[in-house]
């Protein structure tokens, strides 16, 4: 399993990639612009992309819909990251083809269970997190 | 009797031409016909019909100064019951109280009442002298005249309530003029009327205005849709309103509220429109604001949420990764008191954003018993911490019609309330009691510092924390608000119940689903 992390905060970075060593025992790439990240997508086969919205230069809404230009939603699955937990933003992913959505802070169980879903089931379908908005 | 006289004084009709008017006429004519030293009519005064206010009196043939009068004790009471009276002589002694009678020195009375169309007595004429009169043609001459006459004063009156309506229209138009903006147009929309208002407020002259259609005033706001719809309308004959942008002439923009009439001919037909308008660009910029305002806040507020979960993804990760273990019993305890506050925290920040957007969620069912136990696990350390009493009252087997993250932030919030604001020692008594197959009852009573009367109806108001403000118990006056708007969108309801000093009782109506058997 290989997947990506488009995250400009490294300390953001450096968590999720230690819960996703610690429940796959698998090494997570990171990129610390959407520009970056997609050279990464280009050059390699990934399984996954964990996406933050709020990045600098292009945006996470901006990079998504680049990714989907190229990939479909069943061949590189995509998972929003962000702090912004407003519903607007949450229908601006689903509308640039994010397969789903999970706010910070990032709960092991819903990593976990939203991860897999998409690796391993081909479950393709965007659940609106459980949260408030 | 004259009556060839009597016939020509009647057809001739030519008061008017001699300045003068009809009572004043027929006064002076019957004075002069019957010999007699007065001659009145009366109508009825407008607002004591008790009194009579004389509308022509003539003295020894000249006409004199009219006269107002109390009928009780008159003659012309007797009249004005609707008949025909002649007093001959001593007419003074009958009517002792009249004292017009008296200072007249009257001797004799005739008196015939006068009718409107309608056969209404709206007046009298009548006749009086200082010596014996008896004369059988009076009867036939009173008869004769009040029939006409009856009618007159009705003419005038009607003439009287013309005119003040007249007025009145015109003094409510000259309001209206002053106080909205006015025009008419035809049945193909071509401007007819424009008042000043229209003029100063389009900066077009009447000229311009008048002979145009309104479309000169398009601002290209509304949509083509928006105009079809007000044509229907209009065109059926309904009133339209409804909020129009205009355009002046120097390309500013102003709004206005707009009320547009169809008017009708005499034959029943729609043959054009009237327009009412009041400015409302005030109002307007006003909304506007409130709206970036708002805008605004909800900024704020996503910024506040987004800084404050950016730390805590740190914070909750690196806590999550320990939590994996191995770890003491010890350690085990801390690393879930850290994510159990960072949880609350969330809780907290989430409850803030609610506000300002709908709550999405799909309500379903929900045992309450299994919920109400997770609830009260939380705050079994709480409990513990004030060694507060607990009794519990609730069946196993009962459903509410409530998503199970709802029920639990609702009974999380009552419930914590009443651990909070309880004293040391106190009692907590949870209940809850099937009212009828659509509804559940909760009781959630606590032997607590109470709630004051006027906070009660408060309390579910956002950021109001009743005479808690200031206390040292922390909260952010939100929870309640909270509870009531959950309970409400599920159609359940909320009350509270307090003694103000020992003890408050918060009652939850939820709408249930009763096992099938």
């Amino acid at each position: 399993m290989k997947m990506l992390y488009i995250e400009d905060v490294a300390l953001n970075a450096q968590v999720l990639k230690l819960l996703v060593e610690r429940l796959w025992k698998t090494s997570l790439d990171i990129a610390e612009t959407a520009e970056e990240g997609l050279k990464y997508i280009a050059m390699n086969n990934y399984d996954l992309i964990y996406m933050d919205i709020d990045l600098p230069g292009m945006n996470g809404i901006e990079a998504t819909l680049e990714i989907r230009r190229r990939y479909n939603a069943t061949t590189l699955p995509i998972i929003m990251v962000s702090a912004d937990a407003l519903s607007k933003s949450i229908m601006a992913a689903q509308k640039a083809g994010a397969n789903d959505y999970i706010t910070k802070p990032v709960k092991l169980g819903q990593l976990k269970d939203k991860t897999e879903k998409l690796v391993f089931h081909t479950h393709h379908g965007f659940q609106v997190p459980n949260i408030h908005l | 009797m004259p009556l060839h006289g009597t016939i020509d004084f009647l057809t001739a009709r030519n008061w008017e031409e001699k300045g003068s008017n009809f009572f004043d006429e027929v006064t002076k004519f019957l004075s002069k016909t019957l010999n007699v030293k007065f001659v009145f009519i009366d109508q009825y005064n407008k607002e004591n019909r008790h009194h009579v206010d004389s509308i022509s009196m003539v003295e020894n043939g000249h006409n004199i100064k009219n006269i107002s009068y109390r009928l009780k004790g008159s003659p012309c009471e007797q009249v004005v019951r609707g008949n025909y009276c002649h007093y001959k002589q001593d007419v003074q002694k009958l009517f002792p109280d009249d004292k017009i009678l008296t200072d007249l020195n009257i001797a004799s009375y005739a008196g015939a009442p006068t009718f409107s169309s309608s056969g209404e007595i709206n007046g009298l004429v009548a006749i009086m002298h200082d010596d014996l009169i008896d004369n059988p043609h009076f009867e036939p001459m009173l008869k004769l005249f009040s029939s006409n006459i009856g009618g007159q004063i009705e003419a005038i009156n009607m003439r009287e309530g013309l005119k003040g309506a007249r007025q009145l229209q015109a003094q409510s138009m000259k309001v209206l003029d002053l106080h909205t903006i006015i025009s008419t147009t035809d049945k193909s929309g071509k401007i007819l009327y424009a008042n000043d208002m229209f003029c100063e407020i389009s900066g077009y002259s009447r000229e311009e205005l008048i002979g145009s259609d309104h479309s000169i005033l398009k601002s290209g706001e509304h949509n083509r849709l928006y105009y079809q719809s007000l044509y229907k309308t209009i065109v059926s004959g309904r009133t339209w309103n409804g909020d129009f942008k205009n355009k002046r002439k120097d390309g500013s923009y102003y709004w206005v509220a707009a009320t547009i009439q169809p008017t009708y001919s005499r034959d029943g037909d729609l043959d054009g429109y009237i327009t009412i308008r009041t400015d409302i660009s005030k109002q307007k910029e006003a909304y506007y604001e409130i709206e970036q305002e708002s805008v605004a806040k909800d900024h704020f507020l996503s910024n506040i949420s987004h800084e404050l979960r950016t730390p805590l993804n740190a914070l909750m990760g690196y806590a999550q990764l320990i939590d994996i273990g191995p770890l003491t019993s010890e350690q085990s305890k801390y690393i879930t008191g850290i994510l159990t506050a960072s949880d609350q925290l969330i809780e907290r920040i989430d409850q803030l954003l609610s506000f300002e957007h709908d709550i999405v969620q799909a309500e379903g069912f929900c045992a309450l018993k299994p919920c109400l136990d997770a609830v009260l696990e939380t705050v079994t350390p709480l409990i513990q911490a004030s060694k507060i009493q607990l009794y519990l009252d609730v069946a196993s087997d009962v459903l509410v019609n409530v998503s199970d993250k709802n029920l639990r932030s609702i009974l999380s919030n009552i419930i914590s309330n009443a651990i909070k604001y309880n004293r040391e020692e106190g009692k907590l008594a949870i209940q809850a009691k099937q009212v009828n197959n659509d509804f559940i009852t909760v009781y959630i009573k606590d032997t607590g510092i109470g709630i004051p009367e006027v906070d009660q109806a408060i309390i579910f108001q956002r950021f109001n924390r009743g005479r808690n403000a200031n206390s040292r118990i922390a909260g952010n006056g939100l929870g309640l608000s909270i509870v009531k708007e959950l309970i409400d969108k599920i159609g359940g309801s909320i009350e509270c119940k307090s003694d103000g000093a020992s003890w408050s009782e918060f009652i939850l109506n939820f709408p249930c689903e009763v096992p099938s058997p």
